[in-house]
């Protein structure tokens, strides 16, 4: 009998059916992994570190996917994971900076970008890099992502005020870029 | 719209534009590290806790009052993933072994506990001798494969999609979409089965077995053309038949040997594309598949690299020029040529300067140089 709360894991060419049956992990590593890294991506902005991410977060999942309690909230709780390993890892940035060891590699958009587009993005991301961890990752939440309000201030683990209150400052920061006219898209709209 | 609200905008725009654009090969290898690395994990938790519990124990003898219990847990004596030429034994607690066949052999852990061991050969060949028990406990899955045993001795050996799988002793039942059958001792086959004769059957049915009676010289190419590979190189070699010196028998008979299970008896053929027929459509493929062969399957990276040189040469705007440009780089680095890597590289930049995986490859350059 399966133990209450608890998921059990699906057996290979078993199908996954009802909100108990949780597929296998490699199947769950084959949908999601490009959603952790494409957050970690955007969140992070250097290539390096996304590996590092995505495996961070597959561990977790590996070490604590036992514990979900509805199969269809992995995307959701995998998000949540990735944030969290991704703020861990700005953090870090933020102090190997203040001694000076860190050393910016910018990872390209995949589309093709004119040099403008690339160091425009470079711009930008140095901007981020100058605010506090929180500022920039609620910022990034809210409008790269596209959250909800609510759901930065989930994912932050801060009140909806203190939410609103680091976007706002973020946004402030970067308004120099203003001066600058972006370079135009080689496509349409991400 | 406000001025700032054009800013995130723009800003917005650009940043949402930022993505990876890895190829499959490194999905897979970041999904097998990220297995190791969560079974150091697991190992090291247990070993503290063994180490807690000796400690307690220690106490304990001492008149403490601190009692622990571990739970057994399989002991795997050598690490999954193998990268040298060696032979790697994996042990379980219960008896049961993997050994690693070939070079670069990876086989990850799915999941091993008391109930159940389950494997997934990510790549290479592997023999597993499994401790028999009265339940299905130890399964391994290869790409589309499912293989689970009842207690027996078998071998799988990964060749792209395709799982070949030969049974020693006992007997296995192999599972893939759509279908299944048991294999039996002394019975082999490649699965899923390409062939129309070898439908999924709701009733699991016995493999072909592998010791046919001798068949007609045509028979080894109407083999291979049905892409019953396995049969094919089994008439061929025994009977040691005639290839014709053609590109298209040659590389027939390549296809027969490597994907019959016998990947380094394809190498002559695919050589004898290359340097006999040269201004043949097909030699680049030939000399493509050449490098792969060494480089994924043989373990010989320097062969690899002048194989992908070739392809290179004989199609240097054909379809496959970047990826064998990029393989030859790939194999210089694996082989420690790190000068003629570096050169190799910037010919590469030049051409495919946009290329996302050039920076995979300065990665890969980078991580092998020896640090000032």
């Amino acid at each position: 009998m399966e133990p209450t709360g608890r998921l059990r894991l699906v057996r290979p060419g078993e199908p996954a059916t009802g909100p108990r049956a949780l597929p296998p992990l490699p199947v769950i590593y084959e949908r999601y992994c490009r959603y952790v890294a494409s957050i970690a991506a955007r969140l992070l902005g250097r290539e390096d570190e996304v590996r590092d991410v995505v495996q961070d977060v597959f561990v977790a999942a590996m070490e604590h996917m036992r514990d979900l309690e509805r199969a269809d909230s992995i995307k959701a709780w995998l998000g949540t994971i990735t944030v969290n390993k991704a703020t861990s890892r700005l953090r870090r940035r933020k102090v190997r900076q203040l001694f000076g060891l860190d050393t910016s590699v910018y990872i390209p958009p995949t589309r093709p970008a004119s040099p403008e587009q690339s160091a425009y993005l470079a711009r930008i991301y140095q901007e981020l890099d100058r605010l506090p961890v929180s500022h920039r990752v609620a910022w990034t939440l809210r409008y790269v992502e596209e959250e909800p309000l609510e759901e930065v201030a989930r994912l932050c683990g801060c009140s909806l005020a203190a939410a609103k209150r680091r976007i706002a400052a973020a946004q402030a920061a970067i308004r120099h870029l203003e001066t600058e006219d972006p370079p135009r898209a080689t496509e349409g709209k991400a | 719209m406000n001025r700032h609200n054009n800013i995130a905008t723009h800003a917005t725009v650009a940043c949402r534009a930022v993505t990876v654009a890895w190829q499959d090969e490194e999905w897979d290898a970041l999904f097998v590290s990220t297995q190791q690395r969560a079974l150091v994990r697991t190992r090291r938790r247990r070993r503290l806790r063994q180490g807690a519990g000796a400690l307690a124990l220690l106490l304990l003898m001492a008149g403490g009052a601190l009692t622990w219990r571990s739970r057994l847990a399989p002991e795997v004596s050598q690490p999954l993933a193998v990268s040298s030429s060696e032979d790697h034994l994996l042990r379980f607690s219960d008896g049961s072994t993997v050994t690693m066949l070939a070079p670069g052999t990876v086989v990850s852990p799915i999941s091993v506990n008391d109930e159940q061991t389950h494997l997934q050969l990510v790549k290479g060949a592997a023999r597993f001798v499994v401790t028999p028990r009265a339940l299905p406990h130890f399964r391994v899955q290869a790409h589309a494969v499912d293989v689970e045993v009842l207690g027996t001795v078998f071998e799988l050996e990964r060749e792209g999609d395709l799982t070949h799988v030969r049974v020693e002793e006992g007997l296995v039942l192999v599972r893939w979409p759509g279908g299944a059958a048991e294999v039996a001792s002394g019975q082999a086959g490649w699965f899923p089965p390409v062939a129309p004769a070898a439908a999924p059957a709701e009733v699991p049915a016995r493999a072909p077995a592998t010791n046919a009676q001798p068949r007609s010289q045509a028979d080894w190419r109407r083999l291979a053309h049905k892409q019953e590979f396995s049969a094919a190189w089994d008439v061929l070699e025994r009977e040691r038949q005639q290839v014709k010196d053609e590109p298209g028998d040659l590389l027939l008979a390549a296809d027969a040997a490597r994907l019959g299970g016998r990947p380094t008896k394809a190498v002559p053929y695919l050589h004898r594309v290359v340097k006999r027929h040269p201004r043949d459509a097909r030699a680049p493929a030939a000399a493509f598949t050449l490098g792969r062969l060494y480089l994924d399957t043989l373990a010989s990276p320097r062969k690899a690299a002048e194989a992908f040189a070739e392809a290179y040469r004989l199609a240097p705007q054909g379809p496959l020029a970047e990826d064998a440009a990029y393989r030859q780089v790939e194999a210089l680095v694996r082989s420690d040529d790190l000068t003629a890597a570096t050169n190799m590289l910037k010919v590469y930049a030049r051409k495919h300067p946009d290329g996302a995986r050039l920076q995979r490859l300065e990665k890969l350059l980078r991580a092998r140089r020896p640090s000032p």
